[in-house]
């Protein structure tokens, strides 16, 4: 740190613009005087720092290059190169001498090693680097051709321009433009309707500016570039590879984008919403950034080792996404050339390390932590039946006392419970009834040792049937002989009643296997029912605990000291959703705190009001009734047995237990008050289509802060087991020291991130938001601007942009609105040969830009350009085509979901393909052919490719060629009678362009061609316009069409569709 | 001034028919124009290599080296002894035995064989591989540390257990380039057991790009029909056609590349021309009827069979002909905690003859010298059984600390047996061959050294060996 401080003293009244001004697109050595960071850091920290660097560990010769103080003690003599040991080694031709040394793998270029000379001479003057110092907005520079600049970042790249003796190119035609503008702010082509209202707009582009940014499509189109930062899947990763639901974390960004949530804020909900006081459900939703990270559910991994991945996971992707810094590199050492120690590494990882999570988790559903995220619509939903409960409740209250009790016997009852009991036991597939005071099978334990000593007197006690219940100590420990065993994936019920004596956790009944160390493949599994202080009801049902189990907590409670009966109902399922817990008959809402995988077999021995946990304490109070049944899945018997048992045992209970005695008297008036029966009904179906609306909400992994605080250690190299000194949350304080009146939590971190004196945060946003419209960042390694960074192409316009958005409120619209309006946007995209020789990669920008579609553009302008796109936004991920067996022969054998593939249905084919289903371990090919990453950790910019695969595709993949033919109907429903006005009109929806003369023969003679071809070989054109799911437009002549298709498909295929230029 | 770039697809299609110009060929190869250059690859050899091609034929799930290759006389001995500490000394065990109450040693039921000239010791289950002991080189000593499938899988195939890197064949797609003109460089080919109980996916990063270009992953073929995808033109439209569509195509394309000067749609032109001849080429490579009954006679009746193992051998084969440039295949179904002894055969009959065979008729074709084949899985198999164990039935579990493969051609010296295992097949006393070892050594029968082949990204260079790796020298020619 302290380093740090000298160095930024030493930078203390040098404008960072100053470092800039001889600043040159390539990174060139320059005419000018030569600049430290941008001409000769570059050179120490590609050769020389590794060994020379902050690394202390791996520091030959105690010699370090990489400040002043150090450098200077040795090997610099400033001023004096020829005194310098540095310029002696670098010049020296003998290999035990020469630096970088021969076997390095490091070699220094004749005009390198020139410049390190001159720059001694002059000096050797170190500075800060310039992505750690914060941003400054410098003046506007002076231009020559005045009428050209639109905005501020004009005047930057002119003067750019005009340095480099060039000059910008002309307006692109303004359909051309307006093509541009629509595929990159909403990744969509514009419609023949837009282009129409927009041109009769006094300025069309303006005015297309303000529609699709205001456009739903817009947050769609910003939402893509992150989710490939955010490493978005529907699927966990890894070997098993199953489904996870993460969507609602992927329309919060959609959503965010389009009502333009504050940058600032975006960060803030990502990192630390759950933080935030009282956070809203999309507060909450927002924090699953940080897990969409992969998740490993494969049998035998060692947790801890997982759970240290995902930290890190999160580290990497906070660091790239928001300080353009490799963090990841100080995870085994010191950053080789970023000021980031090992230690400022586990500081950072601190904020992430406290995560109530598991390493092996999401075996066939989310990992906890989880949380319900009912979408808008089914939390409207949520609510309106939540009022409509509770009306009912209200209504059902009043009935009930307004009833006068005083002359009426309960006794009648009876009967309807003796009938319903009868019923049900004849329809028990297999009953294992533990009538504990009078088994054979039950054993008694002694607390301490645990060993059986038969013959321990039974307390009895009495039940609220009238048959004796059990009075369980809280100390002694009861266990039954080895349970036969069953096939709990059939579906089974417990049934019991309870009445607690303490107010303490305690389980109620065990089958899970506590005795092997919890490493174990098999450790805790069976079923656990259990009791929290407040009389909660806990059920757990684990294969392994806790990392495949489901886990469920009631809203009721068990009173202290009255009878309370329970029903837990499974139909087998692996999932929460299958299983139903009843409270004196009536089903309880409940939280599922985890949900996965937990449909173990029920065997071995049971543990009556105690596990095989033997640092849990036992259950002090009574049980009775005591019933586990084998029974098919989700017949009713069991609840109506319960029904039974709860009426039986509260009018046997005679009014002494308050809630028992509601239990009867509602049973009465239901049989009695007709009124009273159609309001218990609405209140019952009401409760019901509530825990149905609940349970069928999705859920979304989210942060959640563990209540006791993890401790984090250093890691020697990076290995989990392999703890050194403790550390506390903090962060590399060389940017910016921690605010001390912060939380030093996440929510302190976003804080830090966003703050307006923050260097990297601001720049890093701007620079991929300029990516996103340029093709390349103004610093082309967006994900690094650390010193590694390459050097900006117009370091004072990305500070300019920095500082103006945070001024801006962080406002991402009107950044954009700036970018895309600006004259260098605006500009034509076409190159020349001395262009591409003077700038290549158009760094200078004296062209507009001109790049490929994503791979999802291409195929959503495909089905927008033939109409069969569904335009809704969100929602579940969806199925489109894909080649059949592609899981084949690759993906895990057993049958978890997402091992296999069902395509869609109708419009699920259809729609944008944001909304895909992604499978990390086999993504879409077409979407990776044209380089999508597959989403296994966070990747900020997709390499470019062109390659033969990506023509097949495009000639071949069914959706293209289903587009193709709904695009030649298009064609020829609404481009009039002559085939080239038909032509025309589908060339210029494609390219926003008029097809030129020799174009359009062209395309007429393969029209006229493929036309004859067809006329003779009708059978071919019936198979060809056949292709998809969607109705051909049967009033078409097939052959026709089939022409038609050819021609469309081949615009389809047209470089400058498939090009945004 | 005439654009150098500049060329029409006539023009194109003469260069293509009298061999491929430079440029072109830069572009054939998937690179985009603006970064593409005359050579191959991105990177000159480092010094002349041995191998020009690579058939990797891996052995997903685990095989197991007690049965196999590493042959472990005494342990009849110690049947059903503990293992002991000794030995063991405190490795960490997977989650699978933890809970178990001992590590009870299982000897091999399977009988073992001294081989050919050289005496290689192999399995009576791999009858075909004694056959070509001569011809291979064993080694009995390489080790992981990863314990799971998942990360030792992803390590042995890309240098790093986390994902995120680029695959083997992918980088040395990236440093060698292609040989063939009509045909992708990296190919990967799957196969299931026979008997179909494969349990471990396989993961497309497997073949993937990592943060290298997406041109460089690897292209896995399918069986039947279509072998790349969409490789078929749709019915109704057919080779006629289709030549009469890319000619409008590439005329409207060439006029926007001379009004535009984008170098990127010359690429595009180029790549458009190669798909079209990939639509030939795909389907003769895979039309296997051609091959005399001789051929099916050495790989066995199931090279018949389109996805088998054995005409995934075959096409490997075939592939090196063609001049691909790396071949991975993948076979499922090693992974034996349980039953061992009754699984195992099926799998080695599976790959035993295949394996052997190709190894033949490579050497028969005189090919043999200048393809490096690789046989093996990505871990070994515990000495300790997993579960219950009998003289006849017994588990394995997962074992990185030591196993075996073999490697014959190009550039390893035939007929040895490299590196020792402790008497348990436990750890290594001999020569022991760390998976960056095994890795330097592949990209150095290629003539790449390991520490040149870098690639620059996210701020660092970085490498298949990570900072690691040491070319065996023991093992080379």
């Amino acid at each position: 740190m302290n380093r740090f401080r000298y160095k930024l003293s030493l930078l203390t009244g040098i404008s960072v613009f100053a470092l800039f001004a001889a600043a040159t697109a390539q990174g060139a050595a320059p005419a000018a005087a030569i600049e430290y960071d941008r001409d000769i850091r570059p050179i120490l920290s590609e050769n020389c720092f590794f060994c020379h660097g902050a690394d202390a560990n791996k520091r030959k010769g105690k010699l370090r290059l990489d400040d002043f103080e150090n450098a200077t003690k040795k090997a610099i003599v400033p001023g004096k190169p020829d005194e310098s040991e540095l310029i002696k080694r670098i010049f020296s031709t003998d290999p035990d001498e020469k630096m970088p040394p021969p076997d390095s793998n490091r070699h220094l270029k004749e005009e390198q090693r020139e410049l390190l000379r001159a720059w001694i001479k002059q000096g050797s003057k170190y500075s800060q680097h310039w992505a750690f110092t914060a941003p400054e907005r410098a003046s506007l520079p002076k231009v020559q051709k005045t009428d050209w600049p639109r905005n501020a970042i004009d005047y930057f790249v002119l003067g750019r321009i005009e340095e480099e003796k060039l000059s910008p190119s002309s307006r692109a035609p303004l359909n051309k433009l307006l093509r541009r503008a629509s595929l990159d702010l909403t990744g969509l082509p514009p419609t023949p309707e837009q282009m129409q209202r927009w041109q009769r707009e006094p300025d069309p582009y303006e005015a297309a500016v303000d529609e699709l940014l205001a456009s739903p499509h817009f947050g769609e189109r910003m939402a893509s570039d992150w989710m490939d930062i955010a490493r978005y899947a529907d699927t966990h990763g890894f070997n098993n590879d199953s489904l996870r639901t993460m969507w609602r974390w992927r329309d919060w960004v959609i959503e965010a984008f389009n009502r333009n949530l504050p940058y600032d804020q975006f960060i803030t909900q990502q990192l630390a919403g759950d933080l935030l006081p009282k956070p809203t459900l999309d507060q909450l939703i927002a924090t699953g950034f940080n897990r969409n990270h992969v998740i490993n559910s494969e049998g035998g991994i060692i947790d801890e080792e997982y759970r240290v991945e995902y930290v890190a996971d999160r580290i990497q992707a906070t660091s790239l996404a928001w300080l353009g810094l490799t963090m990841g590199c100080a995870r085994c050492h010191d950053h080789k050339f970023d000021p980031v120690s090992q230690k400022d590494y586990y500081r950072f990882f601190a904020f992430f390390n406290n995560i109530d999570e598991l390493g092996e988790d999401g075996r066939v559903a989310n990992a906890s932590p989880f949380i319900p995220s009912p979408t808008a619509l089914q939390h409207e939903q949520i609510e309106r039946n939540k009022k409509e409960l509770n009306a009912a409740e209200k209504h059902l209250k009043k009935l009930f006392a307004e009833q006068d009790w005083t002359n009426i016997e309960p006794n009648g009852l009876r009967s309807d419970r003796t009938n319903a009991v009868t019923g049900v036991q004849t329809n028990l597939v297999f009953g294992l009834s533990l009538p504990l005071w009078n088994s054979g099978l039950l054993q008694l334990a002694n607390a301490k040792d645990g060993k059986a000593i038969h013959g321990t007197k039974v307390v009895l006690t009495n039940g609220p049937l009238g048959t004796p219940g059990l009075y369980l100590d809280g100390k002694t420990e009861y266990k039954t002989e080895a349970l036969p065993g069953f096939d709990a994936s059939k579906g089974w019920a417990f049934s019991a009643w309870v009445r607690r004596a303490e107010a303490k956790e305690a389980t109620l009944f065990s089958t899970m296997n506590y005795s092997v160390p919890p490493s174990s493949a098999s450790y805790g599994e069976g079923v656990g029912i259990l009791l929290s202080a407040d009389g909660a009801v806990e059920v757990r049902l684990a294969r392994r605990w806790p990392a495949y189990s489901i886990d469920i907590t009631t809203h009721d409670k068990a009173p202290m000291n009255e009878w309370c009966h329970l029903l837990i109902t499974c139909n087998g399922s692996e999932l929460a959703k299958g299983i139903h817990v009843f409270v004196d008959g009536r089903e309880s809402f409940r939280d599922v705190p985890h949900d996965d995988y937990g449909a173990p077999g029920i065997s071995g021995v049971a543990h009556v009001g105690c596990s095989s946990d033997t640092n849990a304490a036992p259950f002090h109070g009574s049980l009775a009734g005591f019933k586990l049944i084998s029974h098919p899945n989700t017949s009713p018997e069991p609840i109506e047995l319960a029904r039974g048992e709860v009426l039986e045992a509260a009018v046997t209970d005679g009014g002494r237990s308050p809630s028992l005695d509601r239990v009867w008297k509602e049973a009465w008036l239901q049989k009695h008050n007709s009124e009273f029966a159609e309001a218990l009904r609405q209140e019952s179906d009401a409760r019901n289509a509530l825990l149905t609306l609940e349970a069928d909400a999705p859920t979304t992994m989210v942060m959640h802060e563990l209540k006791k605080k993890r401790p984090t250690f250093v890691l020697f190299r990076g290995q989990y087991d392999q703890h050194r000194e403790e550390v506390e949350p903090g962060v590399p304080e060389f940017l910016l020291p921690f605010p001390k009146d912060d939380p030093r939590n996440r929510l302190g971190l976003a804080r830090w991130l966003t703050d307006r004196r923050q260097p990297l945060t601001a720049r890093v946003v701007v620079n991929r938001f300029w990516q996103s419209f340029f093709g390349e960042g103004i610093v082309k390694s967006v994900e690094d601007l650390g010193l590694q960074a390459d050097w900006p192409s117009n370091p004072e316009l990305l500070d300019w942009l920095a500082v103006e958005f945070m001024e801006s409120g962080w406002d991402v619209k009107k950044l954009i609105r700036e970018i895309v309006t600006s004259a260098t946007y605006c500009q034509d995209s076409k190159s020349t040969p001395e262009l591409n020789n003077r700038d290549p990669e158009n760094r200078l920008l004296a062209r507009g830009p001109r790049q490929r579609l994503t791979a999802e553009m291409l195929r959503d302008q495909a089905l927008a350009l033939s109409g069969l796109m569904e335009g809704e936004i969100g929602g579940p991920p969806v199925f489109p085509y894909q080649p059949a067996n592609l899981y084949k022969g690759i993906v895990v054998a057993a049958d978890y979901p997402g091992t296999s593939y069902t395509e869609s249905k109708g419009a699920g084919l259809y729609r944008r393909s944001l909304y895909s289903f992604w499978k990390r371990t086999v993504p879409n090919p077409t979407l990776s052919t044209f380089d999508a990453p597959d989403r296994e950790f966070c990747v900020a910019r997709r390499l470019r490719t062109n390659t033969p695969l990506q023509a097949l595709a495009l000639m071949n993949d069914p959706i293209q060629l289903e587009s193709a033919r709904d695009f030649a109907a298009r064609m020829i429903a609404q481009g009039g009678k002559d085939p080239a006005d038909r032509l025309k009109y589908g060339f210029e929806l494609a390219t926003a362009r008029t097809p030129a003369t020799d174009e359009l023969n062209k395309l007429s003679t393969l029209l006229d061609q493929r036309l004859s071809y067809y006329r003779d070989e009708p059978e071919e054109a019936k198979s060809l316009v056949a292709v998809g799911a969607s109705k051909c437009p049967a009033e078409l002549n097939a052959a026709e069409l089939a022409a038609y298709s050819n021609v469309a498909s081949l615009i389809l295929n047209l470089d400058e569709t498939i090009t945004r230029n | 001034m005439p654009d150098p770039i500049l060329f029409n697809r006539r023009n194109f299609l003469v260069r293509s028919s009298l061999g491929l110009g430079a440029l072109a060929f830069g572009q054939l190869l998937g690179r985009a124009a603006s970064t593409s250059t005359a050579s191959h690859g991105a990177i000159p050899s480092h010094f002349k290599p041995r191998a020009k091609r690579v058939i990797y034929l891996f052995q997903s799930g685990g095989p197991s080296q007690l049965e196999l290759l590493d042959y472990k006389p005494t342990l009849k001995d110690h049947f059903d002894k503990d293992l002991p500490d000794s030995v063991r000394m405190g490795q960490r065990l997977t989650g699978m035995v933890t809970g178990q109450a001992r590590l009870p040693v299982a000897p091999s039921k399977f009988g073992f064989k001294q081989s050919g000239a050289s005496g290689t010791w192999i399995s009576e289950l791999l009858p075909w591989t004694q056959q070509i002991a001569d011809d291979i080189c064993v080694v009995n000593s390489l080790h992981t540390e990863a314990i799971n499938h998942d990360p030792a899988i992803t390590f042995i195939q890309s240098g790093s257990q986390q994902p995120g890197r680029p695959s083997l064949g992918a980088w040395v797609d990236y440093g060698l380039g292609s040989e063939s003109e009509n045909l992708p460089s990296f190919v990967v080919l799957v196969s299931v057991p026979s008997n179909g109980s494969a349990d471990q996916g396989l993961l497309s990063r497997l073949w993937g790009s990592g943060f290298l270009p997406s041109r460089h992953q690897g292209i896995k073929l399918r069986s039947g029909a279509e072998p790349v995808l969409y490789l078929k033109d749709p019915t109704g439209l057919n080779r006629e056609g289709r030549r009469a569509w890319l000619d409008t195509l590439d005329d409207l394309n060439t006029r926007q590349y001379e009004e535009a000067h984008d170098t990127e749609i010359a690429t595009r032109i180029a790549q458009y021309e190669m798909a079209y001849r990939m639509q030939s080429s795909m389907p003769e490579l895979m039309e296997l009827s051609g091959e005399p009954e001789s051929v099916f006679k050495l790989y066995g009746e199931s090279a018949k069979q389109p996805g088998s193992y054995a005409a995934n051998c075959l096409l490997a084969r075939r592939l090196v002909e063609r001049g691909v440039r790396f071949i991975q295949l993948y076979h499922r179904g090693w992974d034996h905690h349980g039953g061992l002894p009754n699984r195992i055969p099926v799998l080695a009959k599976d790959v035993d003859q295949a394996s052997a065979a190709l190894v033949m008729d490579l050497k028969m074709r005189g090919l043999l010298d200048e393809t490096l084949v690789v046989w093996g899985g990505e871990f070994g198999r515990t000495v300790y059984s997993q579960g219950r164990l009998t003289k006849e039935d017994y588990g394995r579990d997962h074992h990185g600390r030591a196993f075996s493969i073999w490697m014959a051609g190009g550039g390893i010296k035939p007929g040895i047996t490299y590196g020792k295992t402790d008497d348990f097949s436990f750890s290594i006393v001999e020569n022991p061959v760390h998976i960056h070892d095994l890795q330097a050594t592949i990209l150095h029968t290629l003539g790449l050294d390991h520490e040149k082949l870098t690639y620059r990204f996210q701020g660092r260079q970085y490498r298949l060996t990570d900072v690691f790796g040491e070319v065996v020298k023991g093992i080379l020619a």
